[in-house]
């Protein structure tokens, strides 16, 4: 079977700037790798926090959090350095690709951050379904307690640090930090109230410091550059490279790094050769499924948190999804709301039950049931679910679904008293319902 | 914690100010100023708040700042400045709470009116108050196989579950048996039990209380009546010594159910399963009418000739043979007042008393200076557990504010020979020799050696240091070294003993004037010299150790007047037997382990029609004692004879603890106990106390007869060496008799004993152990 292939690199990639598959321990040490974890443990946990805050360095797991301020909160006590590789969100593969091809940048942004907070301990918190790449970290883990950068102190510190990889066991809410730790404590995966904030209470109950796979493979790039260096590549509010995963109806799906001053343009029809097969683009999601729909009109918006913001959607994860003018939008705003409605964790009443009502609802209008009444329902469900839930999968669920229905409410309509779906058999989604198919009714002879 | 005025912080809800604790729950602080926020998961028993029905949204706006979201009121806590605004004044919240209502009706099946919770359901009530008339709901509902058993006491109804985890929090997090669960994810998610194996913990059915739905229902009460056809009456649970708060709920004259009338000091809401359940089946074997037996056997008789008999015969044995010739003999199952009558009664006859099995070990007055109250425990920073029976056994929901105390950071340590369910999850556990708590509380009190092999010098510092440390002592051991070790470890100046009586109204049996032990009268029947006992809601042979002893003693008697509400052995050898009420059908006090005086309310009648003290009067009257045949009345004497502070009508409601005076006498000196004999080569040690679940009430009760399955337990290595295997059907045989249930291996049931849940009469010494 042939291997998956990379996209070479652009002259300002950071963390994959290198071609070919994984990078082994001594390529990344020749490439100047783990020489920051031990020039790191000579400094004080506020001079690290401040090169960070100074870095602009923002969270690469969805919500954008200021990573130096995140560190900076840290509670007092045993602490705990929790990565989260649990990359669930529809269309987002890119911490993975981090990990098979630059797993010791990870790694070395592990022991950075846990002398800088003095833990002893990472947990890698990897989806299950990740199973090579989990087989690929421990590797990259064993190569480095042979190496003594993990298990004993480095010089200049007295702190040594373990890193375990624990396998998820296949639930999307277990990326969201609180659900993510109560399945890492052994308990059941399901979000808890805050406060308590994971930097109080988290792994082991103790103050925890919670990332992203990106965000802390970024950090020793950060420290070797500089952080004045890293954060001139910039926008207003968000700097450095993003790791964006594209996929959909496009020529090349894939990973691109890409400066955050790039455009949804130039991932889209720079990167990716545009939209497969020459056929014209409807639109596009810019930031993982849970992420409002763009218009094709917003294509110039820059990758940056702010500037996507302000194009009415998220940079969430850095997932894009390119949806051509086949697809029917109501096939796909149910394709959405099923992935959450499965994923929901059953904890707090408007997800558990309003996704489910979702679905059922768009179930109906696909296969021509519902009445007017059942799309105003529609928009009122998002707006019941909406910032009413315990965590922000329920909102995950409601925002996508609102956007598609303010965008293409006429083709949600145009399923009334249709005598089938609108969209026709060309329709990517519609293989995935097909008892929502209908026949014309049969005519008695 | 009681917040001055300085640290208060200004919150106003819905326009209306109010000065409050910082970090105050907002539905809490709401109340305060008669704002109702409504809840369903909400409940500050089962731990830190979740956030999980989100029927509290409130729009929160700080420091003139607004949230950009909803917030739970129970989560969101108060902070200086705080406004709020709920569903009442806020468009947003009413959206929440009209979304909250609308999706937990969703899939909800309506089925009020044959819903056992119909009339007194929280949905049913909320959805009243402030829900939608209408559903525009055009999906079908979510269906589930109903309802479905989780034990032989509680049955669930998936369907109208609205996941608000209660009851799984209960389990996990209050009970700590993690038995029931939450199975699936999502719209799928359904309360089940782990594995599916029934949920049989000790307090299961507190779940039927906590649900705010009909989801989980007790069995017992299914189909059983309407909330409008029913009287709830106020009384206390005497199961055991806790002396637990309680609704009856009555219909048409019968007792229903049993509820908890949460007392916080003593309960905090909860029952075990034994309050909850036991007595609800038909009372099978009760004895409706007095009998007295002529040389055919015994016959009915009337009340009449009943009472003045066992006076007559009381008097003439008293008169013939002196004083010490009567003994009247009770196990704590009567009230305080029946027992003063009884005591009255063995005055004007010389009668020797008793109100357990042995003196040494009935002496609790000994423990007043040092006597903890039960929420002593909450703020304790120790508690110790000496003993081989589990505290559970002895004090139902005294196991529960143990674990709360451990949870909120108390050192729980256990001495035991193991095996116990509250060792699980203690914080140091030291092995010691089955039926050396003795040795051990001599030991820490400097009064005899440790155990060979015990280590007790972790636990003696710890009890050095504690601030506020509570001592338990499971087994039935002499009242005076427990008194020695006390005062050597200062108690009446911090913490205390919490008291462990076995009957549930024994200190109150042996304040009212029947002070003694049955081992005094049990010698003296031997011996010839006590000719006439009356035994009170007692069957010693079927209760009391020495079982065969009091078997043959009794048989040799002149005569022996049993009061008994059931049948038993006893009264197959009385000359008279007089019919005895149950606890619903009580009225009057009795006392609880903490020296507590609370009210029993009748229920419900006898079937004989009478309540006891009105015979207990009838019987002192032909003696010339004077006895009311009320309550109130021989109450207010007793108060008065032992200067208790509280009238009887102060005891409505839930009863005060009035404090007492704490200073210590120089104790008793006492022998330091021998070490139990070692038990013959191929035998083992018998752990065998008695259970929670045992007694008359329980053996007649449907729905708590899984709990009295029998089990046996062995160490691992015994068990190993003997080539038996968990679940492998073991007998064990020893003085009382032979027991025979599937094995349950423990790694820390010392090695050599072996542990039984035998609810007959107490057994000790040793025992074989074979397959069978
Ligand atoms: C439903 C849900 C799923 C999430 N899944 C992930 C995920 O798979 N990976 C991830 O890094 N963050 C995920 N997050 C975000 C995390 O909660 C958290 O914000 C993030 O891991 C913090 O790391 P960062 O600051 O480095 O971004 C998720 C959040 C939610 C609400
Ligand atoms: S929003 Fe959904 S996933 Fe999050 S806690 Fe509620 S039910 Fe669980
Ligand atoms: S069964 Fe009752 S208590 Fe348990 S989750 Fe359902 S509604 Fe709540
Ligand atoms: S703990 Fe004791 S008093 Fe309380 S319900 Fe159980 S048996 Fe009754
Ligand atoms: S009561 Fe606040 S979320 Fe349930």
């Amino acid at each position: 079977m042939q291997g998956p292939t990379f996209a070479a690199p652009r002259a300002d990639a950071i963390l994959l700037d290198f071609e070919g598959e994984r990078r082994a321990l001594a390529q990344y040490e020749a490439a100047g790798g783990w020489a920051q974890a031990k020039a790191a443990t000579g400094r004080a946990f506020d001079e690290i926090v401040q090169e960070l805050k100074d870095s602009g360095l923002r969270g690469r797991g969805g919500a954008g959090f200021p990573t130096g301020l995140k560190v900076s909160f840290i509670g007092k006590g045993d602490r705990f350095l929790v990565i989260n590789a649990d990359e669930s969100e529809p269309g987002t593969f890119k911490d993975r690709e981090l990990i098979l091809r630059n797993p010791h940048a990870l790694l070395e942004g592990c022991v950075i951050l846990c002398n800088a907070i003095g833990a002893k301990a990472t947990y890698i918190f990897i989806r299950g379904e990740y199973a090579t790449e989990a087989e690929v970290l421990n590797a990259a883990i064993e190569e480095s307690y042979a190496k003594g950068y993990l298990g004993k102190p480095l010089s200049g510190t007295s702190n040594a640090v373990d890193i375990y990889v624990h396998r998820g066991a296949g639930a999307y809410i277990c990326g969201e930090e609180t659900a993510l730790l109560s399945a890492l404590n052994g308990f059941r995966g399901q979000p808890t109230a805050k406060p308590p904030f994971p930097a109080v209470s988290g792994a082991w109950k103790s103050p925890t410091l919670l990332n992203n796979v990106e965000t802390v493979a970024t950090v020793p790039y950060i420290l070797a550059m500089g952080a004045q260096t890293y954060q001139a590549l910039r926008t207003e509010q968000t700097t450095g490279t993003r790791l964006m995963s594209l996929s959909g109806n496009v020529q090349r799906p894939g990973n691109y790094e890409l400066p955050v001053t790039a455009t949804y343009r130039d991932l889209i029809d720079g990167c990716g050769g545009g939209v497969a097969g020459g056929r014209t683009m409807k639109a596009f999601i810019p930031g993982g499924s849970s992420a409002p729909i763009l218009m094709p009109d917003m294509l110039d918006t820059q990758i940056a948190v702010e500037t996507t913001a302000a194009a009415g959607s998220m940079a969430g994860s850095g997932a894009v999804i390119v949806i051509d003018t086949r697809t029917c939008m109501v096939q796909f705003a149910l394709r959405v709301a099923d992935f959450y409605r499965h994923e929901s964790c059953g904890k707090c009443t408007p997800c558990r039950e309003g996704t489910r009502w979702m679905v059922e609802l768009l179930k109906r209008v696909e296969a021509g049931e519902a009445t007017m009444d059942e799309i105003d329902l529609l928009v009122e469900l998002c707006d019941r679910i909406e910032g009413k839930c315990l965590c922000p999968l329920g909102d995950a669920c409601a925002m996508p679904v609102r956007s598609y229905l303010k965008h293409f409410r006429a083709e949600f309509e145009a399923h009334i008293d249709a005598p089938a779906c609108p969209a026709g058999p060309a329709s990517p989604f519609g293989a995935l319902y097909p008892s929502l198919r209908r026949t014309l009714p049969v005519v008695p002879a | 914690m009681a917040a001055t005025e300085t640290n208060l912080v200004t919150v106003t809800f819905d326009g209306r100010e109010l000065q409050v604790a910082p970090g105050t729950p907002l539905v809490v602080a709401a109340a305060e100023v008669g704002i109702e926020i409504p809840v369903f998961c909400y409940e500050p028993r089962l731990g830190p708040p979740i956030g999980a029905c989100r029927m509290c949204l409130v729009e929160v706006e700080i420091g003139g700042r607004a949230m950009p979201k909803l917030q739970a009121a129970c989560t969101m806590t108060t902070q200086d400045g705080m406004v709020v605004r709920t569903a009442a004044t806020s468009a947003p919240a009413k959206e929440g709470q009209d979304a909250v209502l609308e999706f937990l009706l969703l899939n909800h099946p309506l089925d009020c009116p044959v819903c056992d919770k119909g009339g007194e359901c929280p949905l049913q009530d909320l959805t009243f108050r402030y829900g939608p008339g209408t559903s525009r709901m055009t999906i079908p509902k979510r269906t589930y196989e109903k309802p479905l058993p989780i034990s032989p006491s509680v049955l669930i109804d998936r369907e109208r579950c609205i996941l608000c985890y209660r009851c799984t929090r209960f389990s996990s997090d209050v009970a700590e048996d993690g038995e029931l669960v939450a199975r699936e994810r999502g719209a799928r998610s359904v309360i089940a039990t782990f594995e599916e194996r029934p949920y049989v913990g000790a307090f299961s059915g507190n779940v039927t209380e906590l649900c705010p739905v009909g989801a989980l229902l007790p069995t017992p009460y299914r189909f059983k009546a309407r909330p409008w056809e029913i009287v709830n009456v106020p009384t206390v649970c005497t199961g055991c010594a806790v002396g637990c708060n309680t609704w009856v709920t009555l219909r048409e004259g019968k007792a229903e159910r049993v509820i908890s009338r949460n007392h916080p000091e003593v309960d905090e809401g909860w029952l075990c399963d034994r309050g909850r359940f036991a007595r609800h089946e038909p009372l099978v074997e009760r004895l409706a009418e007095p009998l007295i037996r002529d040389s055919s056997g015994l016959h009915p008789a009337t009340w009449e000739e009943a009472t003045r008999s066992t006076a007559q015969r009381l008097r003439h044995v008293s008169a013939l043979k002196g004083a010490g010739a009567v003994a009247i003999v009770t196990g704590g199952n009567l009230t305080n007042e029946e027992a003063y009558g009884w005591a009255a009664i063995a005055r004007s006859v010389g009668a020797r008393t008793a109100s357990g099995p042995v003196a040494a070990a009935g002496e609790w007055e000994r423990l007043d200076p040092y006597a903890a109250r039960i929420d002593d425990l909450d703020r304790s920073d120790l508690i110790v557990v000496i003993g081989d029976a589990d505290v559970a056994d002895r004090a139902g929901v005294v196991d529960l504010r143990i674990r709360k105390a451990r949870r909120a950071g108390a050192h729980l340590a256990i001495v035991s020979a193991g095996g116990t369910i509250l060792e699980r999850d203690a914080g140091s556990f030291v092995a010691a020799p089955a039926g050396s708590a003795a040795a051990i509380v001599a030991a820490l009190a400097g009064a005899g050696a440790a155990p060979a092999g015990v280590d007790l010098a972790d636990l003696g510092a710890r009890l050095a240091v504690a601030s506020h440390p509570v001592l338990v002592v499971t087994d039935p051991i002499a009242i005076a070294l427990i008194e020695q070790l006390a005062h050597t470890l200062r108690l009446h100046e911090r913490g205390g003993v919490l008291p462990m009586p076995r009957g549930a109204n024994e200190r109150g049996a042996r304040l009212a004037g029947l002070s003694g032990g049955g081992d005094a009268v049990l010698a003296g029947l031997e011996s010839g010299e006590i000719r006439a006992v009356v035994l009170v809601g007692l069957d010693p042979t079927a209760e009391w150790p020495e079982a065969e002893r009091w078997h043959m003693a009794l048989a040799q008697a002149d005569h022996v007047v049993t009061v008994s509400a059931f049948v038993n052995s006893a009264v197959s050898w009385s000359h008279i037997v007089l019919p005895q009420t149950v606890d619903h059908e009580r009225e009057g006090t009795v006392t609880n382990l903490e020296g507590r005086i609370q009210r029993l309310r009748p229920v419900t009648k006898g079937p004989s029609g009478r309540s006891d003290l009105v015979a207990i009067a009838a019987i002192a009257e032909v003696l010339g004692v004077p006895v009311a045949p009320t309550p109130a009345k021989v109450y207010a004497t007793l108060a008065a004879d032992l200067t208790v502070p509280l009238s009887w009508s102060q005891l409505n409601g839930r009863a005060p603890l009035p404090s007492r005076g704490r200073e210590a006498r120089a104790p008793k000196k006492v022998a330091a106990p021998k070490a139990p004999p070692a038990p013959a080569a191929g035998r083992f040690v018998l752990v065998a106390p008695r259970p929670l679940f045992a007694g008359p009430a329980v053996e007649r009760t449907a729905a708590l007869a899984h709990q009295r399955a029998p089990w046996v337990m062995l160490n691992h290595a015994d068990a190993d060496a003997l080539g038996v295997a968990e679940h492998d059907v073991i007998s064990v045989t020893h003085a009382g008799g032979t027991h025979t249930g599937p094995l349950r291996i423990s790694r820390r049931l010392v090695a050599g004993a072996v542990r039984i849940n035998w609810a007959g009469a107490p057994a000790t010494g040793d025992a074989t152990v074979v397959r069978s």
